[in-house]
């Protein structure tokens, strides 16, 4: 039984939802427009709009003079919707220039909104504000200008169960749990999945999980012997057994103990059930109800601890060792977030600083979730899903291993070992030219060396304890059970445990494997099969060498977005993607926004064989074109520097039309661009190539910003508003004060008001 | 049986209290009664593995490579489909369409319905959008509104029995629809409700209700305590279980039809003789059709591990493909297409008995054989056979037609993404194209988006 019993869940609910769980401001629906009107609309336009947007010169060549007519007197829609757009995103009034307080300013767009509503217009702003692909929408320059002083909060929320926690937790349903399916699929798309309000557990879900209770309730029944003695009691067990198997069963699924009254229920259903059917049929639906508690299938997030006098209520101290565990590990707490949470020692934020940096300086417990917020941020861990054609590529393999996925596990390497060092991170992280390749022949040629530098006294067993250890460090482990964390090992090597016997099949199979007796190439090449997988790095097949010291530092390469796996997951099956790839850093590094394509424009590149890739996305540059694409061409065409498999090139070959003296003819590339008005003046200018453009990147302030807007969205579950700049604020601050720490950075995060909050 | 089902149509709709449920029946008991514009449209996916060689598949008299169109009328059928010779009028073989865009190999997983490369030998891959049986699974609602059946799992595996994933369909992106592996469980899982062998399938249907009745009442407890801003996720989890009310409802409603169409339950349902399973998976899918319980199924008929013991072979497919057999290759695949063959006419032969509209109900039937390995047992994509047999619900001029699309690379030749797209337009699915596109014939210039129209009625 568990001790931290959540007794009262639904209570503490109650008293939530009585004073409506939001700010919301209460609105007479029943006003005329006149009304809603007279009451601050006009006031606010007159007092802090129509000083700069009046006819005279209007600012932007906007004038609102028009709106100081009430809406359904001036029904000029687009430009209400403008008016709301510049309030919600805080864009208007422009800073330096005096604001409406947040209270005026809430009543005055709820009241807009209202009208808009009326009118029957769709006006999709909130749902974009709340969608990753719409982060940016909030003001870079103002969420960080310390102008805003609310208090940040998280809405109080539901938070649908990740797929990767179901799957560390489906062994608590009980049997044969591998053969359960996962019924909280997250769309496979870019950029960051998990978001709290996005996520619906719905029929698509419930079928997947009906169907798991049923499989698993089948499976208890039968093996475990209190259940089966139940089912078999045909005319109904005594309620001691029933209740004590049952609340067994609620604990290990739903993880706290039952209400009273929810065991009630179950006990109801029971009862009611076997009359018709009997035990075994009434016990197996009982237990499938419990697996399909709504606990089980959304976390909550209310805020049943403490009430601030601003009306945020901090989290309990059991919704924060949830909170804490699922922000880090994919795992439910452990006993000592429990511990914690149970003997008063979860209640404050020195509490949830100690407990995060706990688990952050533990090396055994395991934190997919960091590395993952680096494969969804940067999004090479799409390369395998874009296909390239093996006979253009002269050698590019689906057969067998999938070298894009190689290349994806390439680039986690990477990133591990940046944050191993946690120094300057997000700068390493664009800068960085030392690269990991294919880990796993790398670690069966550091096993073949080892043991042939120390044949003579393993052939005699002779293993002595510190000759293990330097095969430990050799590979970079500090102990074995380390290893199938660090290295993808194909399957034959998983199980290895660094015995002579194990060193022994791993020389066994490079000699068998690689099909030759060169010492040589048995020492520092690789298996034919993945003969042409270096290609990519630039490295010709007679330059493979895989007893690299690792990293390997490669020429013209800088960072993750020269990285093979980014180059590939951000081209297309057969070109590069220069506009993609400017939008991508626009988004992701420079918190700027690229219109959706306008639904007039045919966004075909125009084939013409004899032209680069960047001549023929010329077309991009006429004046109403350049509108957007000035935001991305010139941050995508340094990058040209890299053909579609991520391969250096000072020329693109033209490889459709035929080919002259045995020879696809070529042109130069054309790496050059111009940025203006990227947010940060000292990044505007020329640009001559992707390695200077990434050189520019690394300094930026907006940069660092950006990406840590980006990991402020991933631990929080949701986008940023401007109401947590003080949260972000301290993040940089705590950053930059750590030398580049994203440890720090995480610690700052996950004790920040935005993480302990909720209202 | 005609008179019966529609009469029972009628007192269903008229008991129908539930607003989800009306147009569903409505549409039903119109095209029961033939008053309905709009005919029903049925589709079953049969789908073996280890590939059909074209030869195969090929009337003597048509054999090479020429791009044809022609009515089959006077056409002998090789003699391993002689079976289907009885309904030649509503038989169509499509050759010469291409799938380079999908893995070759032992299988093509979700790319031989999805049109894209995905997977390994051993690894289904990823899922990247819904497969085209399940995209016109969803223009033909029912009760269970696509049945996947299997005889076997993936294709190299072992897996056999229960509820089982083969990696060929794909309801959404990385959602793979479950195929029920085990006879008996499919039955008693679709006609549990009004019939089933030991009287376990109908109790656990009726207390199904409570299970449903208590989910709906115990979240709608909870609504009251949760935030407004989050009703609408704890809406989504009611309206799930709400919606399961409703189609309990609607299968207790129909019990009548079912208890008409359900196959008699017999050992054939228990048995571990692969061509007897294969047997009654058919005889269910057939039964789900005639029922109304469901207008889609696909049928997962074999895999690389199954053994035709029961056709007097010793080898597994795997073997068969990999020439160990005693007998030919070609000898092996005649008898097993010869099986395969008597299977779908026995499936054509019940739709045809059953009266529909001014035909029958196979007239408004699509039923596609064809494999995940497209032409061999290493399948390399250059031709994907398609054997289709029914009226498919006059939307397509393929009926009585040998259709043969010029060889890959050749000018007018035609993929596989022209083919699923033509049904699903056909269908009344306005995409534009269904699926990826062949880089190498694009890159050639002969890549041609959209459906193949002179198919389309």
């Amino acid at each position: 039984m568990l001790w931290f019993a959540v007794a009262g869940l639904c209570d503490d609910f109650k008293v939530f939802a009585r004073d409506g769980g939001t700010n919301s401001v209460t609105v007479n629906s029943n006003a005329s427009g006149q009304r809603w009107y007279e009451s601050g609309v006009a006031d606010l336009l007159r007092e802090h709009c129509i000083d700069c947007h009046n006819p005279d010169d209007p600012a932007g060549e906007i004038d609102l003079v028009s709106l100081l007519d009430p809406l359904n007197v001036n029904p000029d829609l687009s430009r209400w919707e403008s008016v709301l757009t510049q309030l919600v995103l805080g864009e208007m009034p422009p800073l330096g220039e005096s604001q409406p307080t947040e209270v005026e300013k809430g009543e005055v767009v709820k009241r807009i909104q209202m009208e808009l509503d009326k009118s029957g217009r769709r006006f999709d702003l909130f749902e974009k504000l709340d969608s990753p692909e719409f982060g940016n929408l909030v003001n870079h320059q103002k969420l960080f200008s310390g102008d805003v002083l609310d208090k940040p909060y998280s809405p109080a929320r539901l938070w649908r169960t990740s797929p990767k926690v179901f799957e560390n937790t489906k062994n608590r349903y009980g049997f044969d749990a591998q053969a359960l399916r996962q019924p909280f699929i997250v769309d496979d798309k870019e950029g960051i999945k998990d978001y709290a309000n996005l996520l619906f557990a719905d029929s698509a879900v419930v079928d997947v999980l009906l169907m798991n209770a049923g499989d698993a309730a089948d499976k208890l029944i039968e093996r475990r012997s209190e259940l089966k003695a139940i089912a078999e009691v045909e005319k109904g067990p005594n309620d001691e057994p029933l209740r004590i198997a049952l609340s067994e069963h609620f604990v290990r699924v739903v993880y706290r103990d039952p209400l009273p009254s929810e065991m009630d229920r179950y006990v109801d259903l029971f009862r009611r059930t076997s009359i018709e059917a009997g035990s075994l049929e009434s016990l197996r639906l009982t237990l499938m109800a419990i697996m399909l508690h709504h606990e089980s299938v959304y976390r909550i997030e209310i805020g049943l601890g403490q009430i601030e006098d601003d009306g945020r209520r901090m989290l309990s101290p059991v919704e924060l060792s949830f909170a804490i565990a699922y922000a880090l590990t994919d795992q439910r707490p452990d006993a000592a977030l429990l511990t914690a949470a149970g003997s008063n020692q979860l209640d404050d934020r020195k509490d949830v600083r100690k407990q995060v940096e706990r688990l952050l300086a533990d090396k055994a417990i395991d934190k997919p979730r960091i590395l993952r917020f680096f494969q969804e941020f940067f999004g090479y861990s799409h390369a395998h899903k874009v296909f390239k054609d093996e006979k253009r590529s002269g050698g590019f393999s689906y057969y067998g291993e999938n070298y894009p996925e190689m290349y994806e596990r390439d680039a986690d390497f990477f990133v591990l070992n940046l944050l191993e060092q946690d120094r300057d991170v997000f700068r390493q992280l664009l800068t960085s030219n030392k690269y990991f390749l294919l880990n796993r022949q790398t670690f069966r040629n550091t096993v073949y060396d080892f043991y042939l530098r120390n044949q003579q006294e393993l052939d005699q067993d002779i293993f002595p304890e510190s000759k293990q250890r330097e095969l430990l460090d050799l590979v970079g482990l500090d102990d074995w059970g380390q290893l199938n964390k660090k290295y993808h090992l194909h399957k034959f090597n998983r199980g290895f445990n660094g015995s002579v016997r194990a060193i022994k099949q791993i020389v066994k199979e490079v000699r068998d494997w690689k099909n030759t007796t060169d010492e040589d190439k048995l020492l520092h090449g690789m298996q034919p099969l993945y003969q042409k997988y270096p290609m990519v790095y630039d490295l010709a097949d007679d330059e493979q060498d895989f007893l690299l010291p690792q990293p390997y530092a490669r020429p013209n390469r800088a960072g993750m977005l020269t990285h093979p796996a980014w180059l590939i997951a951000h081209s297309l099956n057969d070109t590069t993607d220069p506009i993609r790839r400017g939008k991508w850093i626009q988004e992701r590094l420079l918190a700027g926004l690229v219109p959706d394509v306008p639904i007039t424009v045919d966004a075909t590149i125009p084939e013409d064989h004899t032209k680069t890739l960047r001549e023929r996305l010329s077309g991009t540059e006429k004046q109403e074109c350049w509108r957007c694409h000035r935001k991305m061409n010139p941050l995508g065409y340094p990058f040209e520097s890299y053909d579609d498999f991520g391969r250096f090139r000072s020329r693109e070959l033209l490889d459709k039309l035929p080919k002259v003296d045995g020879a696809f003819p070529s042109k130069s590339i054309d790496s050059t661009g111009m940025l203006v008005g990227t947010g940060d003046e000292l990044l505007d200018g020329e640009i001559n190539g992707a390695l200077e453009l990434i050189q520019q990147l690394a300094k930026s302030e907006r940069v660092r910003q950006s990406m840590i807007r980006h990991v402020f969205r991933y631990f929080m579950g949701r986008n940023e508003r401007l109401t947590d700049s003080a949260t972000l604020i301290e993040a940089d601050r705590v950053y930059v004060k750590s030398g580049g720490s994203f440890n720090e950075l995480l610690v700052s995060l996950l004790t920040s008001d935005s993480f302990l909050y909720r209202k | 049986m005609a008179s019966t089902r529609r009469e029972l149509l009628k007192r269903l709709s008229l008991g129908a209290g539930s607003g989800l449920l009306s147009p569903f029946l409505q549409q039903v008991t119109a095209q029961a009664e033939g008053h309905s514009s709009k005919r029903p449209m049925r589709f079953v996916f049969v789908v073996k593995s280890s590939g059909i060689v074209p030869e195969g598949v090929t009337p003597k008299s048509l054999e090479g490579d020429d791009a044809r169109n022609l009515s089959m009328a006077d056409i002998e059928l090789p003699q391993s489909m002689s079976a289907l010779e009885p309904y030649k009028n509503q038989l169509s073989i499509v050759q010469g369409l291409s799938g380079k865009m999908c893995r070759g190999g032992h299988s093509s997983w979700f790319g031989a319905m999805g049109v894209y490369m995905t997977g390994g030998e051993h690894n289904r891959g990823a899922i990247l959008r819904a497969t085209a049986d399940a995209e016109l699974a969803r223009i033909s609602p029912a009760p269970f509104s696509h049945v996947g059946l299997a005889v076997r799992g993936p294709a190299l595996s072992k897996s056999y029995g229960g509820t089982m994933y083969p990696g060929i369909t794909a309801v959404a992106a990385n959602k793979e629809l479950p195929f029920q592996g085990s006879p008996d469980l499919a039955f008693e899982q679709l006609f549990g409700s009004a019939v089933s062998a030991n009287g376990k399938g109908q109790k656990r249907f009726s207390i199904q209700r409570n299970l449903f009745d208590f989910m709906v009442d115990d979240i709608k407890k909870l609504e009251k305590a949760v935030p407004v801003t989050e009703k609408d996720k704890l809406d989504a989890y009611l309206n799930a279980f709400e919606e399961l009310q409703v189609r309990h409802s609607r299968l207790t409603e129909m019990k009548g039809s079912i208890l008409d169409g359900a196959p008699q339950f017999t050992d054939k349902f228990t048995s571990e003789v692969e061509e007897v399973r294969q047997e009654a998976h058919f005889d269910i899918a057939t039964a789900a059709l005639i029922s109304g319980l469901t207008n889609c199924v696909t049928l997962r008929l074999d895999n690389l591990s199954t053994i035709y013991k029961n056709l007097g072979l010793v080898k597994p497919n795997h073997g068969i493909g990999h020439d160990e057999s005693s007998r030919t290759q070609v000898e092996c695949r005649d008898l097993i297409r010869q099986h395969h063959t008597s299977l779908l006419a026995q499936m054509a032969g019940k739709l045809r008995a059953v009266p529909e509209g001014d035909g029958n109900m196979l007239d408004n039937t699509m039923i596609i054989y064809f494999s995940d390995a497209s032409n061999k047992h290493h399948g390399d994509c250059l031709e994907w056979p398609y054997v289709v047999l029914g009226g498919c619900s006059g939307k397509l001029n393929i009926a009585g037609r040998y259709i043969r699309f010029p060889k890959y690379g050749e000018q007018g030749c035609r993929t596989i993404g022209n083919w699923w797209t033509t049904l699903l337009n056909a269908y009344g699915n306005p995409i534009a194209h269904y699926g990826n596109e062949d880089l190498v014939l694009k890159q050639n210039g002969v890549s041609v988006r959209g459906p193949l129209d002179e198919l389309i009625v």
